[in-house]
């Protein structure tokens, strides 16, 4: 399919294939019926022309073969004397146009022993006399005389030249004179009557047929009577077309001529090409024949002429109909084609385009009306959205700067993973709007001891910020004192009964746990409890909860109390989760949540908490979320790892000989770790060398370790201190209280060489720390790596 | 970690100039400790550790150059340090050895004091 550039084309190349197609077969067809029917006519006019030339040549002969009959009667019944017979042949001569001449000629009597043969004849426009009787001319042998006689009946003679009569070409009709006598009846002579062949010729001429048709006459032997060139008379037709013999339609159609036939039959033209129509007729009793030929496409002349006038008006026509309709597509494509680039800028947010303007009522005229008013609306429309989205924006803008706010109240903004040696912390909080009432936090209180808490404002938005932000302010507050969960909650509900008149309360969990060893104390205020997932199972902590904060005063918590073991790891989260709904109204549910928790137990707390919201997350399916989630996940690795709790994302350890040759190692081990820490101070790479080199140098001289025996070295550090501590499994030895302290400033003579190496390792070092473990010695330093800090962790 | 020693005698033995380049900790110090030992005996007057290139020291560093301050005394010499950079000052200074030890901050203290010496000597002479 042809795809048009537009509407008019389109219009104008179907309409114009259209009405040609429908024109040509009109036309195809009017010629053919037209063309028919001229045949038809013309077939018809050639036999009417035939039959009316024969009608009026007949008619003349007739008249002379009446007139020659009458006067035959006339002499055969009357006795006229010679000069009666004389005069009335003159004056019948003189009547009768159509006779060139006639003669009265009698056999020899006693009155005219040399025979009696006046003629008379036209010429010069004067009836003029000659005397065939003429010894020279012999009248009684010329074939007029002899043939009726012979056949005792009247004939019409071949053609003849008339030497010494007429003088001139033509035919004449003898009637025998016969007499009664006794016996029978006695031929007394003949009377003949003449027509001349140009006579016959100017009937002829009558008959016209297209610009080359004419009429011809034959006699009975094919002689030609007439002919349109005088030479050709008295010949042969066929001497004069010899190509008839060998057309076989023509031979055909010729001889039927000469039988007498009539009929019109289609024929190649005698001369040039193309068909001609042959019509041919016998001609009364003559024994002559009429023949008419005339080329067919002469006949049709006039059907070419009003048909290529046709043409020409059905060209002229489609053109005016063409011009008409790209006119008319134009003026409906013209504001159309405008409407469509408006329209194009419009949507390209151009609201100030100018429509087209179309005048009348029309259906384009209506499009373009109904586009203005849409523009209209839409202009309204936008202005209006533009409005209420700089209102709503500003809003969103408050919203999203509170939700930041509050974001920044919690440990690393809801987002925390916090990895330790002794435990890893995972949390995340999503609020259900974009501010909630959800709320966690941790504090390590010192080193040793960890506040965690959990809690769920009522209600949610705005207000449950609010108050969230108060209870999170107020927990800081007593956290920091050495409180335990049960006396934080009570503090807290105290403080938070207060001065609410709004009623709004809060659900929450509030536990402390002791680090080295394990203990996790808590309190709910009304909050579920967390689930503890150990060895690959979930199951909730059992607790003694009292009620949610905020709500009367004053209040009593019950303390629980579990012992953790390495591995384990303590769930907490909000009803956010376990009350998540799907699209069918279903609740997530307890039995979920602990099964999303031990599906996920070998892997740490990121991935734990991850598979757990997704789960949630796959079963809300779409569904939006109706409440704040929070989860806190704590996972408890056992003891530290080094005698100071520190992060354990540098965590390092080295094994190194129990000899003096091992330092260097030892030395490398150290720069390396620093190195990859970007802690590459000079000053603090050279501290650092000399403590480790004073420790590992002590063991190794003081330890009575054999030379096979392993000394491990560990390495820590966080955003303000290096640890480093050395594990030895030497005898029970503490130097820091069994060295000896030197004796320093004194004279060199004085001065104590020994317990130098202790002593800088006091000076160099923030803090050390000594604890026989196991059958192990651990001695652990920490060291300030920024300058700026100050103070060293406890 | 290693210790590279080079020593210069200066005016006829009476000076000994050894400079030290690497690391002074327990395992080179007795090099050392050997070294200054074989140096140090009558008629030495000042012998100098020019610690220029020295980058580190550790207690048993700091015992050897107290072990040779105190055989220099013993035999009527001094212990001069010079040179040292800021991490082996401060060694120095935690451990307050400082009142019995010549210190040199530079290259030219040292040769001011080295060429007073043996002006100090030429005069005895005359």
């Amino acid at each position: 399919m042809v795809h048009y550039r537009s509407l008019a084309l389109r219009l104008v190349v179907w309409t114009a294939a259209t009405t040609i197609l429908i024109y040509v077969v009109a036309l195809y067809n009017d010629y053919r019926i037209s063309r028919e029917h001229i045949i038809e006519k013309s077939r018809l006019e050639a036999t009417q022309t035939v039959s009316s030339a024969v009608g009026d040549l007949s008619a003349m002969l007739q008249g002379v073969r009446r007139s020659t009959d009458l006067f035959a009667q006339v002499l055969g019944a009357a006795s006229m004397t010679p000069a009666q017979t004389d005069a009335l042949l003159r004056d019948v001569v003189a009547r009768r146009d159509d006779l060139y001449g006639a003669t009265v000629a009698l056999e020899p009597a006693p009155e005219f022993p040399n025979g009696f043969a006046p003629y008379y004849f036209r010429s010069g426009g004067t009836v003029r006399y000659a005397d065939l009787a003429a010894a020279e001319y012999g009248y009684r042998e010329q074939p007029w005389y002899v043939e009726p006689r012979r056949r005792a009946r009247a004939v019409w003679s071949e053609p003849y030249f008339d030497e010494g009569g007429g003088n001139a070409l033509m035919a004449t009709y003898s009637v025998p004179l016969q007499r009664a006598r006794a016996g029978g009846e006695e031929f007394i002579g003949v009377v003949t009557a003449d027509v001349t062949l140009d006579r016959l010729q100017s009937y002829l001429n009558r008959i016209r047929l297209g610009e080359s048709g004419f009429a011809f006459l034959l006699s009975g032997a094919g002689r030609l009577l007439s002919y349109p060139d005088r030479s050709a008379l008295m010949r042969q037709f066929v001497e004069l077309n010899p190509q008839i013999a060998n057309d076989a339609a023509w031979r055909n159609a010729y001889d039927r001529t000469l039988r007498g036939d009539t009929d019109v039959v289609r024929l190649r033209c005698l001369s040039g090409s193309g068909a001609c129509l042959y019509a041919f007729s016998p001609l009364a009793d003559t024994g002559w024949r009429i023949a008419v030929l005339y080329p067919e496409h002469e006949m049709l002349a006039p059907l070419r002429e009003y048909s290529s006038r046709v043409t020409v008006i059905a060209a002229t026509g489609t053109a005016l109909l063409l011009l008409a309709l790209t006119f008319l597509a134009r003026t409906i494509t013209r504001p159309l084609v405008a409407l469509a680039a408006a329209s194009e800028r419009l949507g390209s947010g151009d609201l100030e385009v100018e429509m087209p303007v179309v005048r009348g009522r029309d259906e384009v005229a209506q499009l373009v009306s109904a586009f203005r008013r849409m523009q209209g609306r839409l202009k309204q429309y936008i202005a209006q959205i533009e409005q209420e989205t700089a209102t709503r924006n500003r809003l969103q803008g408050e919203l999203h700067a509170a939700h930041q706010i509050q974001m920044e109240m919690l440990p690393h903004a809801g987002r925390a993973d916090v990895r330790r040696t002794a435990y890893d912390l995972w949390a995340r909080l999503i609020p259900a709007k974009s501010v909630g009432g959800d709320f966690y936090t941790w504090l390590e209180i010192d080193r040793g001891r960890l506040l965690l808490v959990i809690g769920d404002v009522s209600d949610k938005g705005v207000p449950a910020a609010l108050f969230m932000a108060r209870t999170i302010t107020l927990l800081q507050q007593f956290a920091a004192t050495d409180a335990s969960p049960d006396v934080i909650l009570r503090s807290l509900n105290a403080s938070l009964s207060e001065h609410n008149e709004a009623c709004m309360f809060a659900t929450l969990w509030c536990g402390t746990l002791d680090v080295e060893k394990g203990r996790l104390d808590f309190a709910s205020g009304g909050h579920a409890a967390p689930l503890l997932v150990r060895g690959g199972r979930a199951t909730p902590l059992p607790q003694q909860h009292g009620p949610a904060l905020g709500v009367t005063t004053p209040l009593e918590f019950p303390l629980n109390r579990v012992q953790l073991q390495p591995g384990d790891m303590i769930a907490l989260y909000t009803d956010g989760i376990d009350e998540a709904f799907n699209p069918q109204h279903e609740q997530f549910g307890h039995e979920r949540l602990a099964k999303a928790l031990q599906d996920s137990a070998p892997h740490d707390t990121r991935a734990a908490g991850e598979h757990l919201l997704a789960s949630v997350k796959s079963f809300a399916a779409g569904a939006p979320q109706s409440d704040d989630i929070t989860l806190l996940l704590l996972e408890y690795h056992g003891a530290s790892r080094l005698l100071v709790d520190m992060p354990a994302y540098a965590y390092a350890s080295g094994e190194f000989a129990a000899q003096l040759a091992a330092l260097g190692d030892l030395h490398a081990w150290l720069g390396d770790w620093l190195r990859e820490q970007r802690l590459d101070d000079a000053e603090l790479l050279h501290d650092l060398r000399l403590v480790a080199e004073e420790i590992f140098v002590n063991i190794v001289n003081y330890g009575g370790l054999d030379s096979g025996d392993r000394v491990v070295a560990r390495l820590t550090r966080d955003d303000t201190h290096v640890a480093l501590e050395f594990v030895d499994r030497a005898g029970p030895w503490n130097p820091l209280e069994q060295a000896p302290v030197p004796r320093l400033g004194l004279s060199i003579d004085d001065a104590c060489i020994g317990g130098l190496g202790v002593f800088l390792i006091g000076q160099l070092t923030d803090r050390q720390l000594y604890r026989r473990d196991d059958g192990a010695n651990r001695f652990c330093v920490l060291k300030a790596w920024n300058p700026s800090t100050e103070g060293a962790p406890t | 970690m290693t210790l590279t020693t080079a020593v210069t005698e200066q005016q006829g033995g009476r000076v000994a100039r050894v400079s030290l380049t690497g690391s002074l900790d327990s395992n080179t110090a007795p090099e050392l400790d050997a070294e200054l030992s074989r140096r140090i005996r009558p008629g030495l007057e000042v012998l100098v550790l020019d610690m220029k290139a020295l980058s580190y020291i550790s207690s048993a560093g700091l015992r050897v150059v107290f072990k040779a301050a105190k055989a220099l005394i013993s035999s009527g010499g001094k212990l001069a340090v010079a040179n040292r950079q800021p991490q082996i000052v401060k060694v120095f200074d935690i451990v307050k050895a400082l009142p019995d030890l010549t210190v040199f901050s530079s290259d030219a203290e040292m040769d001011e004091y080295l060429r007073a010496m043996q002006e100090r000597v030429q005069r005895g002479d005359d």
